[in-house]
């Protein structure tokens, strides 16, 4: 999977529109980050790469970037 | 006042607050970190006895202890100051796993919506505080002010989520909540 193909993985899986994010995007900035977008990313992990992803994991994650390095 | 019942999550209860969570609730507000944008509180166990046993008795105002299944408390929630059946959600301090948050504030809002009849229901934020702000943007919550809190000086935002909001949201969320509990 390709990085673009991850970061259009991660806008469906935020439900965000399409171009909102790139690999320098902070969280901090994204808007619709909230405790639901943190429990749709444990469950993107689960159901496509197989990854059981706590939520100490996530809350450690600060940017896209952080998040992309794990979408293996 | 007082809801007799329970409103069941998926892997949370919420339980009207008792007297004897009177400890649990007054050292759950004087952990910093998670009351940064709520109000404090202030005095002693003993003042936080006497303003449940008020809340009890209040109309139009319901306290919450959000437990696990096994019954260890976890938290709090709110829905007060109704207006008719539409109120304000808050008094939001939870200290569970990012499932267990979730499925309080989703029951939260199912007790609102469901259980009492909201039409809409009002939610206020800090102006600062992002998690709410998106927890609000997400459900498609609608600005209709703001006003400078005299206790604590925040500029505090007001929202309103319709029902017709919440209800787009919902089928989404609490599969959303069952999943992340099958696979935590």
């Amino acid at each position: 999977m390709t990085n673009a193909e991850k970061i259009a993985l991660l806008e469906e899986t935020l439900d965000l529109e399409e171009g909102s994010l790139n690999e320098d995007t902070l969280l901090e900035d994204v808007d619709e980050y909230d405790s639901m977008a943190k429990l749709s990313l444990i469950v993107m992990f689960d159901e496509e790469f197989g990854l059981k992803v706590d939520g100490a994991t996530v809350k450690a994650f600060n940017s896209v970037a952080d998040i992309l390095a794990l979408m293996e | 006042m007082i809801y007799e019942g329970i409103v069941e999550g998926i892997g949370v209860n919420l339980r009207s607050v008792e007297e004897s969570d009177a400890e649990f609730t007054y050292f759950l507000r004087q952990n910093k970190e998670r009351t940064k944008y709520v109000h404090s509180v202030d005095g002693t166990v003993e003042d936080q006895l006497n303003w449940i046993r008020n809340q009890r008795q209040r109309e139009g105002d319901y306290f919450f202890i959000v437990e696990d299944k096994s019954g260890k408390p976890l938290g709090t929630v709110g829905y007060y100051d109704l207006e008719g059946k539409n109120g304000e959600m808050g008094r939001m301090v939870i200290n569970g796993s990012f499932a267990q948050n979730c499925d309080a504030i989703l029951q939260l809002r199912r007790f609102a919506f469901e259980i009492i009849g909201a039409d809409y229901v009002r939610c206020t934020a800090v102006n600062g505080n992002k998690p709410v702000m998106a927890q609000l943007k997400r459900l498609g919550a609608v600005q209709t002010g703001s006003f400078i809190d005299e206790k604590d000086g925040f500029e505090i935002l007001e929202f309103r989520v319709s029902r017709e909001a919440y209800e787009a949201k919902k089928e989404k969320n609490l599969k959303l909540v069952e999943k992340s509990y099958e696979i935590s």
